[in-house]
Order: C-alpha cells, then sequence, then structure tokens
C-alpha cells in the first residue's frame, strides 16, 4: 500500500473539520504561509494582524532563522491573540512583540555538541564522497549542519513549486553514486553523527539537502503546544497546516513533525506528490488556500461564533443529561466559580427540574442558624420561544480552562453556548450564544431573578442607558449585577449574542448599579475574545501548580482534576475568602464555614495557590473579634471559633433538627465541637509551614494561634493528680457526644499549646507560655502503651463492641440512621475518622509506630458516614503502606459527587471530599509534609530559616503506574513523580529536603531519585466489610 | 361517565366498601357502582347498596373473573374492594382481593374491614420508595388528590440495611435530601409538600405514620408481582393498615432507577 492509499479524500467531512472555530494555528512558513522567501506578504501580514486582534493564536514553524521571516512577516500584531516564530529548525521560539520578535527560548549547544555537528557533517561528505556522490557542506547554522546534495548552479535555489523536479534530480545523482536515494543519504548522515557523539541526533531533508541538527520541527511543535497550553489552548482546539506531510524520497515530510498531538486538526496545502498520512486533510492550493483558511477563522470569529471545547477525556467532564432525575445534581458538577461568583451548570434554557443558582461568597441573609448564602440574579439564562424541557442537552466542562460549553438541540433547531465565570476578573462573566432555528423571546432580559427570590428580600431591577441591573437582598447585604448584550443577528432564527455581566456583593450593604459599573465598562470594552484569552490564561497559570497526574486510571485522572478543578474555582486571592462546605455550587449547608474548610481544603491551597490559602485564614483573621467575644461569653480566655460560621463569625450551627426517623433532636455540635478552634490554628500553622509567609507568621497568624491556645488554657481542667482533662465536648466522631478527654480534641489542643507557646516567645508574657507547655504536658491523651491504641475519649473501651464492617452489608453507611441513635452512642461506632485524624494533621504528636494498630482496630469500626471519613483513611491506609486499599476508599472519595454516591450532590459539592482527595495523594502516597529540623516539639512557626522542610515519603501507588504532582513550598516549585519502584523528585529553586532514609539532600533542578516503598500486603476484609 | 367500582359480597365487609367507594369516586371525579357477583345473596347486597346510596351492578360468573372483567371496562377508573377481616397471615387481604389486584391495571382501594363512612378524603398519605416508576405511578394520584383538596402527606421509609451512605451535619443534611428526595419523586408545582421520614420496617412505618397524620388513604404503587419485588410491603400494609389502601400499578418489568 503507498502513501497515497492513505491520503485522507477531500471529502464534505473534511470540510466540515474546518468549518469550525480553532483557537490557534500552527503553520509551516516556506511553502505554506508564503510561496517562497522573496514573495511579498502583504495580504499574509494584514491576514495575521485581524487574527491576532481577534484572538486567533498564531505560531509560525520553520527551518530558517528569524531574520528571514520577518522580512516577510512585517507585522507587529497588537492581540490579544500572540504571534509566536519557532525558527531555527527547533532551535529558538520568539514572541513577536510590538517593538520586533522577542525571545523565549533557545536551545543552545555545547562546545562539544557545536563541534561534533561540524564532525558529523564532514564525515557525511566524506562518506558520500566515497560513494562518489560529490557533496557540500554549504552552511553552519545554529545547531545543525546543512550539506547540499546537488550542489550545482542550476539547483542553487530551487522554489518549492519544483520539488518534484528537484526530488527527481537529486535522486539521479544518488543512484549515480549507488546510493539508496534520499533514505540512505539520511542514514549516512546519521550514522556520521552517531559516530561524531550525537546520540539523538535530528537528520532531516528538504530534497536538495541533508540536515543533521541538534533539534528539529518536532521540538518547535511540542513548545508550541506547550505554549498553548499555558495559554489555556488544549491540542484539540490547534489547526496546523503545513505543505509537506507526506514523503519526500521515502524520508517523512518536514511537516509530518509539526503534530505533537493526534488531538489537533492537521492540513495539508501543499502538492504532496506522495498524499499525506492518515489523519492529515489535504487541501492543496498553497499559500493561497492557507489564508483562506486564516480568512475563514476571522469571519468565524466575527460572526460570534463560540469557542469549542477539545473533549479531551482526561480534562472534560461531558454530561448529556437524559436522565432529568439528575437535573440538579448535573447543576452542582457543572458549576463555575471565580472564587467570589459561583454559578450552578443548569441548561441555558432552564428546565423545570432544574435550580440554577448564582451565589457571591461571603454574602449571607437571615439571622443565627438561618443565616445563608444570598441568592443573587441569574444571569445564565436564556428564554426561547420553543422552550421544551425534552430537549436534548450536552454539557461539557473543560477543567483546564474554565469554560462551559452547551450543546442544546430541539426538533426546531440548535443553540450552542458558552458560559465563563471570569477567573481573572472575579464578579464577571461572559456568555456568548449562538443559535438557529429557535427564537428568542422578544424583550426577555439578560438576568433574571433567582427561584427563592421571595425568601431572598427584595429584587430590585432597572435599566440604564445600555445596561441592566438586578439587585437581590437587603442593608443587610445585597448583590448588584449589572447585565449587557451584544447580538448577532442574521435573522429572527439565526442568532448569537455576547452577554457581559458583573456583579458586586457585600455584607451589610444596599448596593447600587454604579459600584458594579466599572467592572462591566471595562469588560465591554476589552470584548469577547480578550476576556475568553484571559479567563483561560488565569485558568491554565492555576493548572501549572495544581495539576496531579494519575498515570494507569484514566477515569480517577478525571476525577481528581474534577476535584482540584472545584477547589480552584471556589478560590480566590481576595483579601478573605469564606468557602462553605459545598463552596459556591449549591444552597445546602447554606453556605455555612466549617473546619472542612480549615483542615480539608485548605492544605491543598497552601501547595497550589499560597495566596488562596491566606485569603482563606484571612477569613477566620477576620472574625477573630468574634471568637474572642464568644470565649468572653463563656467566662474563659482566647478565642472560642464556631463550630459553624457564616458573615459575622458568630455561631450559627442550628440546635435541633429532625432526624431520619422523624424525630426532633438536640443538635450539640455547636456546643461542644469545639475542636473547630485547634484546627483554625492548625491550619494557620499549616500555612505557614508551607508558605514561609513571614508576615502572616509575626502578625495575624501568630495572633491566631496564639487566641487559640489561650482557649485551650483556659478550658483545661486539673485533677487531684494534676492532670489535665477537657470534657463536655464532641469529637471528630460525631456519634458520640458530651465526652470527656477526645482523644483528637486534647492532643490537639496539645499541639496548639506547645506551637503557641514557640510562637509566643518574646511576645507573651513568659510566664503564660511556660503554664502553656505544662498544661499541654499534663493533658491525657488516652494513649496506651501496651495495646499501642489511643482511646478515643474516656469510657470509648466500655461500650458495646460493635465492629460496623462486620455488620453492616455495606460502608459507607449512616450507621445512626442503620442502628438507631440511642444505640450508636452506646457502641464502638464511629462516623469518622477521630483518633485517626491525629495521624492525618499532627502525626508528629503521636506515639512513633501507632498508626497501624490505630488504624487496624478503628477502621473496621468506622462507618465512614460522612463523606470526610474515605478520604481520610485513603491517606492513612497510604501511609500504612496498604496502598489497595488506600487506592478503593481514594477512588470512593473521588466519585462521592460524580456519582452522586450521598445523594446530596444535588445541594453542592463536597468540597472537604475533595482536597481529602488531593491529601491522599500529596500526604498518603507520596508522603510530603513539613518538617522541622529537631522535631516537632522545638517547631518555631514563623522560623524564616531553613529549619522546615519539606519531606518525601513515597509508598507504591497500588495498581497505578505511578502519580505526578507538583507542589509550592516555601517559594520553591517542587515536582514528584512516584512510580511503582522509584521516585524522582525536582525543585527550583533548589532546596534541601528529607528524602525518606537518604536523609537530608539538596534537591535541583535536576531530578534526584529515591526507592519508593512497596506497598504491604493488604489485612484480609472481614465479613460484610466491604465499601 | 367515569365509574368507581365497588365490588361488594355479602360479608360485613361489604358496608366498608361502600363506605369508601363515594368519598373515592369523588377523588376520581367518578361515580360509585357497586358490583355483586351472583351468588345467592343479591338481596342483601342491594341492600347494602341502597343504605349506601350506591348503584348495584350484579354480574355473573366466578369473583375473581367477573372483578377483573367489569373492571376493564373502560368506564371504570379506579375499583374498590373489601380486605375480608383477615388480620395477618400470609395472605392478609384475601384470596379473591389478592388475585384481583395482581391483575387489574387500574388503581384499586383495598378496604380494611370496619371502615367507617367520611365524608371526603381529606388526608393522603403517599408513602414513596424512591424509584422513578413508582413515583410517576403514585404522583397521578397525587395530583388528583391536590385538584380535590386534600392534604397530601409524603414518607419514606429506610430499611436498616438501605440507611443513606452519608449524613455529614444531620441538621443540614435531613433537609437537604428530603429536598432533592420530593424534587426528584414528586416534584409538583406549587408544591410545598414535606416528605416525613423513618426507619425501619416498611409496612409498620406507613400503618404507624397513616395513624399520626391521620390519613384517610394511603396510595401504594406497586408492580402487580405478588412473589416480588415490594409485594411483602404491600401484604404487610394491607395487613396492618386501618384506612383504605389504594394499590396504584406501575408499568411492569422496569428498571428501578435509585436515588
Amino acid at each position: 500500500m503507498g502513501a497515497r492509499d492513505h491520503e485522507r479524500p477531500r471529502s464534505a467531512a473534511g470540510r466540515d473539520l474546518l468549518a469550525r472555530r480553532f483557537e490557534a494555528i500552527i503553520f509551516d512558513w516556506d511553502g505554506t504561509a508564503v510561496p517562497d522567501r522573496r514573495a511579498d506578504a502583504k495580504t499574509l501580514c494584514e491576514l495575521v494582524a485581524q487574527a491576532s486582534a481577534i484572538g486567533i493564536h498564531l505560531a509560525v514553524v520553520t527551518g530558517t532563522h528569524v531574520a528571514n521571516v520577518t522580512a516577510q512577516l512585517q507585522v507587529r500584531p497588537s492581540g490579544p491573540g500572540e504571534l509566536m516564530l519557532a525558527v531555527n529548525r527547533g532551535s529558538e521560539l520568539f514572541r513577536m512583540t510590538p517593538t520586533g520578535p522577542e525571545l523565549v527560548a533557545r536551545r543552545v549547544a555545547s562546545a562539544a555538541e557545536d563541534a561534533a555537528l561540524t564532525h558529523a557533517a564532514q564525515e557525511t561528505v566524506r562518506r558520500l564522497g566515497a560513494r562518489g556522490l560529490g557533496a557540500q557542506v554549504v552552511a553552519e547554522r545554529l545547531n545543525r549542519r546543512k550539506i547540499d546534495l546537488i550542489p550545482l548552479p542550476e539547483w542553487s535555489d530551487p522554489p518549492k513549486a519544483r520539488i518534484a523536479q528537484l526530488l527527481e534530480a537529486v535522486e539521479r545523482r544518488l543512484a549515480a553514486a549507488g546510493i539508496d536515494g534520499l533514505q540512505e543519504a539520511a542514514a549516512i548522515a546519521l550514522e556520521a553523527a552517531a559516530a561524531a557523539g550525537l546520540s539523538d541526533a535530528r537528520v532531516t531533508s528538504d530534497a536538495k539537502h541533508v540536515e543533521i541538527g541538534l533539534t528539529d520541527k518536532s521540538d518547535s511543535a511540542r513548545a508550541l503546544m506547550r505554549w498553548l497550553w499555558q495559554e489555556g489552548v488544549a491540542p484539540g482546539q490547534v489547526l496546523v497546516a503545513g505543505d509537506e506531510w507526506g514523503k519526500l524520497g521515502g524520508l517523512p515530510g518536514s511537516d509530518s513533525l509539526l503534530l505533537a498531538s493526534e488531538r489537533s486538526v492537521a492540513v495539508s496545502v501543499g502538492a504532496e506528490p506522495a498524499g499525506v498520512p492518515a489523519g492529515v486533510l489535504h487541501l492543496g492550493g498553497g499559500p493561497a488556500r492557507f489564508e483562506a483558511l486564516l480568512a475563514e477563522q476571522i469571519e468565524l470569529r466575527r460572526q460570534g461564533e463560540p469557542p469549542l471545547v477539545d473533549p479531551d477525556p482526561q480534562w472534560t467532564l461531558t454530561l448529556e443529561d437524559a436522565r432529568t432525575l439528575l437535573a440538579r445534581v448535573t447543576e452542582s458538577l457543572l458549576c463555575i466559580s471565580d472564587g467570589c461568583l459561583g454559578t450552578r451548570g443548569s441548561t441555558i434554557v432552564p428546565r423545570s427540574q432544574e435550580r440554577p443558582g448564582v451565589r457571591c461568597s461571603g454574602v449571607y441573609r437571615g439571622k443565627g442558624p438561618k443565616t445563608h448564602l444570598l441568592s443573587a440574579p441569574l444571569w445564565n439564562t436564556l428564554a426561547i420561544a420553543q422552550q421544551e424541557d425534552g430537549a436534548d442537552v450536552v454539557r461539557t466542562l473543560d477543567l483546564h480552562s474554565g469554560l462551559l460549553a452547551q450543546e442544546l438541540r430541539t426538533a426546531h433547531g440548535q443553540l450552542r453556548a458558552v458560559l465563563m465565570s471570569l477567573r481573572d476578573r472575579p464578579g464577571s462573566t461572559l456568555l456568548r450564544v449562538r443559535a438557529r432555528g429557535l427564537e428568542r423571546v422578544g424583550g426577555a432580559a439578560a438576568l433574571q431573578a433567582p427561584a427563592d427570590h421571595e425568601q431572598e428580600g427584595q429584587i430590585a431591577a432597572g435599566a440604564l442607558r445600555d445596561c441592566e441591573w438586578m439587585r437581590s437582598g437587603d442593608a443587610n447585604g445585597s448583590v448588584i449585577a449589572l447585565a449587557a448584550e451584544r447580538v448577532y443577528g442574521c435573522s429572527e432564527r439565526e442568532w448569537g449574542l455576547d452577554r457581559n455581566a458583573a456583579y458586586v456583593g457585600r455584607q451589610g450593604e444596599l448596593l447600587t448599579p454604579r459600584h458594579a459599573r466599572r467592572a462591566l465598562t471595562r469588560a465591554r470594552s476589552l470584548g469577547f475574545e480578550a476576556l475568553l484569552d484571559g479567563h483561560r490564561r488565569a485558568w491554565a497559570a492555576l493548572w501549572e501548580d495544581a495539576d496531579v497526574r494519575v498515570i494507569g486510571d484514566p477515569e480517577l485522572q478525571l476525577a481528581v482534576r474534577f476535584a482540584l478543578f472545584h477547589l480552584l474555582a471556589v478560590a480566590s486571592a481576595e483579601r478573605e475568602s469564606a468557602i462553605g462546605a459545598r463552596g459556591l455550587s449549591g444552597a445546602a449547608y447554606s453556605g455555612h464555614v466549617f473546619w472542612d474548610t480549615d483542615v480539608f481544603v485548605l492544605p491543598f491551597l497552601a501547595a497550589a495557590w499560597p495566596r488562596a490559602a491566606r485569603a482563606v485564614l484571612g477569613y477566620r483573621v477576620a472574625r477573630l473579634p468574634a471568637a474572642l467575644r464568644a470565649a468572653r461569653a463563656l467566662h474563659r480566655a482566647g478565642a472560642r471559633f464556631p463550630w459553624e460560621s457564616a458573615a459575622g463569625g458568630e455561631d450559627v450551627t442550628p440546635t435541633s433538627a429532625r432526624a431520619a426517623d422523624g424525630r426532633e433532636v438536640a443538635i450539640r455540635t455547636g456546643a461542644q465541637e469545639e475542636h473547630i478552634v485547634a484546627d483554625v490554628a492548625w491550619a494557620a500553622a499549616h500555612y505557614i509551614d508551607w508558605s514561609a509567609d513571614w508576615r502572616f507568621a509575626t502578625g495575624a497568624g501568630r495572633e491566631l494561634i496564639v487566641a487559640c491556645a489561650r482557649w485551650w488554657a483556659s478550658r483545661i481542667e486539673r485533677d487531684a493528680d494534676g492532670r489535665g482533662h477537657i470534657s463536655g465536648v464532641i469529637g471528630p466522631d460525631e456519634y458520640h457526644e458530651t465526652v470527656a478527654d477526645n482523644a483528637y480534641t486534647n492532643v490537639m489542643a496539645r499541639w496548639n499549646l506547645r506551637r503557641g507557646a514557640q510562637l509566643a516567645a518574646g511576645e507573651v508574657d513568659r510566664e503564660e507560655a511556660r503554664s502553656w507547655l505544662e498544661s499541654a504536658e499534663a493533658l491525657v491523651d488516652g494513649y496506651d502503651a501496651e495495646s499501642g491504641l489511643y482511646e478515643q475519649f474516656a469510657g470509648f473501651f466500655a461500650l458495646e463492641g460493635l465492629v460496623i464492617a462486620e455488620l453492616a452489608a455495606s460502608r459507607p453507611i449512616a450507621a445512626d440512621v442503620m442502628l438507631g441513635a440511642e444505640r450508636t452512642r452506646g457502641a464502638q461506632v464511629l462516623k469518622q475518622a477521630d483518633v485517626l485524624m491525629l495521624h492525618y494533621l499532627v502525626p508528629d504528636q503521636t506515639v512513633p509506630g501507632s498508626l497501624q494498630p490505630n488504624l487496624a482496630f478503628y477502621e473496621p469500626r468506622t462507618a465512614h458516614g460522612s463523606t470526610l471519613s474515605p478520604g481520610v483513611h485513603a491517606a492513612l491506609f497510604a501511609r500504612a503502606r496498604e496502598s489497595e486499599a488506600a487506592l478503593e476508599l481514594l477512588r470512593l472519595t473521588a466519585h462521592i459527587d460524580l456519582q452522586d454516591i450521598g445523594q446530596m450532590t444535588a445541594g453542592g459539592l463536597h468540597l472537604a471530599a475533595m482536597g481529602a482527595v488531593w491529601r491522599t495523594i500529596s500526604y498518603g502516597f507520596a508522603g510530603l509534609q513539613a518538617v522541622r529540623r529537631g522535631g516537632a516539639r522545638r517547631s518555631a512557626a514563623g522560623d524564616r530559616s531553613a529549619g522546615t522542610l519539606l519531606s518525601l515519603d513515597p509508598v507504591a501507588p497500588g495498581e497505578l503506574e505511578a502519580i505526578e504532582l507538583g507542589v509550592r513550598f516555601r517559594g520553591a516549585r517542587v515536582h514528584v513523580r512516584v512510580g511503582q519502584e522509584r521516585t524522582s523528585v525536582r525543585c527550583d529553586p533548589p532546596r534541601r529536603m528529607l528524602l525518606g532514609e537518604r536523609g537530608e539532600v539538596l534537591v535541583g533542578t535536576r531530578a534526584v531519585e529515591l526507592p519508593t516503598a512497596p506497598a504491604a500486603q493488604r489485612r484480609p476484609a472481614g465479613p460484610g466489610g466491604g465499601r | 361517565m367515569s365509574v368507581l367500582l365497588a365490588a361488594i359480597d355479602a360479608s360485613p365487609c361489604a358496608q366498608a366498601v361502600l363506605a369508601a367507594a363515594r368519598p373515592l369516586a369523588d377523588l376520581f371525579g367518578a361515580d360509585p357502582v357497586a358490583l355483586h357477583v351472583r351468588e345467592g345473596a343479591e338481596e342483601r347486597a342491594q341492600q347494602l347498596a341502597d343504605a349506601a346510596g350506591v348503584k348495584l351492578r350484579l354480574a355473573s360468573g366466578s369473583p375473581v373473573e367477573t372483578i377483573i372483567r367489569e373492571g376493564a371496562r373502560e368506564e371504570v377508573v379506579a375499583l374498590a374492594l373489601g380486605a375480608r377481616g383477615v388480620s395477618g397471615g400470609p395472605l392478609p387481604a384475601g384470596r379473591t382481593a389478592l388475585s384481583v389486584i395482581a391483575a387489574v391495571d387500574k388503581p384499586l382501594a383495598v378496604i380494611p374491614p370496619g371502615w367507617r363512612p367520611i365524608a371526603r378524603i381529606a388526608c393522603v398519605l403517599v408513602p414513596l420508595e424512591g424509584t422513578l416508576a413508582g413515583s410517576q405511578a403514585a404522583g397521578a394520584i397525587v395530583e388528583l388528590a391536590r385538584h380535590h383538596g386534600a392534604c397530601v402527606e409524603v414518607l419514606h421509609v429506610h430499611g436498616r440495611e438501605q440507611a443513606p451512605p452519608f449524613v455529614d451535619q444531620a441538621h443540614h443534611a435531613h433537609s437537604a435530601w428530603e429536598q432533592e428526595f420530593l424534587a426528584r419523586f414528586l416534584d409538583l408545582p406549587g408544591s410545598a409538600a414535606a416528605v416525613r421520614r423513618r426507619v425501619g420496617e416498611v409496612g409498620e412505618s406507613i400503618s404507624a405514620v397513616a395513624g399520626e397524620v391521620g390519613a384517610d388513604l394511603v396510595v401504594l404503587a406497586w408492580s402487580q408481582v405478588l412473589a416480588g419485588g415490594h409485594a411483602p410491603v404491600v401484604r404487610e400494609v394491607l395487613a396492618a393498615s386501618a384506612v383504605p389502601v389504594l394499590l396504584v400499578p406501575v408499568a411492569p418489568r422496569r428498571a428501578p432507577e435509585p436515588l
């Protein structure tokens, strides 16, 4: 079968492939963009300028040097689309700026490489000569040497159009020398390069020459795809154009190296006498056809064509909503947010089953337990005349670019839409719609009142000269939204629109349209393409630090990225960030802030986006006065943070509720679950350890930790023997209330006192700090050296010895529902990790070697009836080297929302479980944690010396091939790959790290390897213990 | 004219059936018609029907086949028959009743013995197990009840082994779960209905809640297969219920859709 047999026909399907919008075009220069290097490129320049202005990223790939390109391409595009020049056959990358090309990257050959190239070229000429072929080294270019196979005057500078004749002439010469075509000539060059010591030399040919180089167009292609990825452009959104894809003299065409990803669309405008490889669309037509392609793309954008999402299964979540039962679950899953504003991923033409919702972070309504996040006006709905619940809707959430695409089809027509909550412009949103066959309801407003507006106070709305506005709430707190539309109208039934909206929300203020005016005006002046560009670049930048690769399980990979996406989406680098248990994705849990944020969400942010972690702590810092007042009201010192917190920082935990059996029950978490105080302190200390934020460590952070320590100091009661106790509390296992000496609470309090005492040195009365240390030492923790177990609370071991893993048909299960609250209270049944939370948060405060016995004892007694539980145990199983169990629970945790396992996702996403997904990978498998030289007891927050190190203690990730993640640690970027047997780590800039048994090692940009600890044999599961 | 067909014999149960026939017929917007299969007690049946003010239709043949045949007539929108007073054991609803309810594809009310006349059905208890098919079947009756002005109480019973997997914070989780349950399985526009929940044996719980809320009617969707599905629940409810139980057939062999 010859090359031509692979050629794709110039079919209607091929044309359809191009009748779509691309976000970037990578193209060969000579023969594709211009006929030759002397040709007038005026038309091309105009098109490039227009394309850039309308947001298309362009990249030239060529073997020649930059001056040769810019001599023809005399254009300085102003963007938002960028123009890149990948020149010198993969060795240089330039960005075109208003002042000219600016070098981005250059492959610099070592002197040895340069000498080897020269030697290889000379040796090639010698070997060809020995065969009877006169050839010459004609050029010494950057990182390559060019050998002319036909140094004859008549072929001194053949145009591209004569490529067939040139090839024929060269092959005649080669045949006369007994050389079997270009292939053998290239093989001779490759052998010569190898002999010269170039093991990875790139040998290419344009028919006239054979080139030996260190780089080729594939390096350009990879660099450009990497650049585009950082711009938020995925491979499937890229058009790659060349003119030499087919074989040339038996060698792959030079442009065949341009395709770095099979997800991109490849076209050839060349003559392609040998046909094109499979997957390349042969258009022909030369540079004129390429110009036409460019013009078509420009026109598509001018007509308001929405961008397409690259449906990469590892980066996109596509939901075809046939099962309307899951309509509200789907809305939660597809929520988009910029950290300040969250919008449920409702169908743009909402169905009756849906609950569209927009919420503004930190803006609450109501008082006490009824405090809830205020519902804001809707910007993401459309009214069409043919509104039908039966429409087919496909929604795709692009996790990498934060873009929600929708396609709606009815019997009458179709509608495509993209929605963004602009990541780089918190509070601003963008919608583009393109409809065919569907008529928009005349006069429909761009903003709609929320469905529950009757409970949300007065809804006010009006119109200004060029936009409309709507406000929900009142003087206690309000959200104002402004929206403006631009309509592209071909006809009533074929139309498009761009809708910009800007939101501002504030507690304790009745906002007016002027508050959002500037944001809307600015966004509108930039236009759709610039806003899209900024948004996806901002998302891409977040992923650069946050991504986790799960190699060997594509389904888990997507689930992990899904979790990370929502953790990033809900976070903000604003001054303070109130992240509720369900973020901004739903009404459940009323937007109340729990320990979920401090303990489960913050560690991810501290490692992936430190400014956002600081904002989370900013929320607590701003509510420290309320916590101080709460402590005073209880006649105690320090700060008593509330179990559930909202706007003001007072406790908003309900005090009663109906249980699953219909009975009214008292809710005591607000009064008793006071470990939240230590959890808040832990979050502050964790952030300090990971960020080395000296200002926070010596300012607000220290104040927070010290105030929490004071609470514990005043809370501890001494018995006659001088031992310290804390009574009347609820631990993380909420099945048992009003207990004494809950191990988790006591050990966390002890940790808080010690950390507070160390921080307070010089700031707090020395006597007070000393008393804290004494109290810490006096606190009982329930540890029994003989069994190696911590008793969860005083008297726990005397309770009925139920093993829920043996009793329940499956876990997770709400054991209090299954067994009844009374029996559960009297039994050794846990809702979630309690003692084990110590090993999860403060392992250095637990007795060495105590993880295994406590995991073996407590896990089978844990119902996992909280969504927080499986993830914590996943991490701890990994720490205990029980990788199989860890992976099983990790998969469960990662799918809690994706599979609606708790049947609660309709009300919003479980952010804490998502945080636990990340921690299972980072702490569980990779064993990453901040440690201090000299041990925890000598720890000193605010220590900006090198005393705090990142420790790596990897465990084989079960059946996964490997996991990879990046973290930011004290200003350095750390990249870790945990494989089955080996783990590698890089760090930029270099830092000393603790690498398992290797101890302290300086790790730099060159990977350092260490062994991965093998997984242990799994303990046999008890009967009925399956999950 | 739509008809609610009330099958009666000459047993004491017939009075209860006739007592329920008119309010049930009102619920369906139908006229009550009593059906008696000739077995030598026609006079007694006529007396009972006359006393209840219900028109009597006489028919011949085997009771089960005749009720099924008459019930299949187009004008019949629902049926009622007596539970015969068997209060427990494997066939609590009586052989005839069980044979009929397994064969009739229309709503069928089983009236407990001793049911006293009421002016109207004011309160309907709708236990929902959380399947789309079941809720669709029951939903049609709920709409009728709301149209009729009756109060609708929704119940879901968690069997001990069917406890939800997660209850993070009970005070938030239960209300969120209940809202979603209603939205999925009884999404009635303008309805402010709440769902009651119980934990334990389903049949017992339904009967107990029916008493608590003062229900005049329990609406149960079921698959009409006595050997499987939630037939044991149906049997238990029929055995224990002190109020009429309206059995609403769902399309057979539909895969259940879990919540």
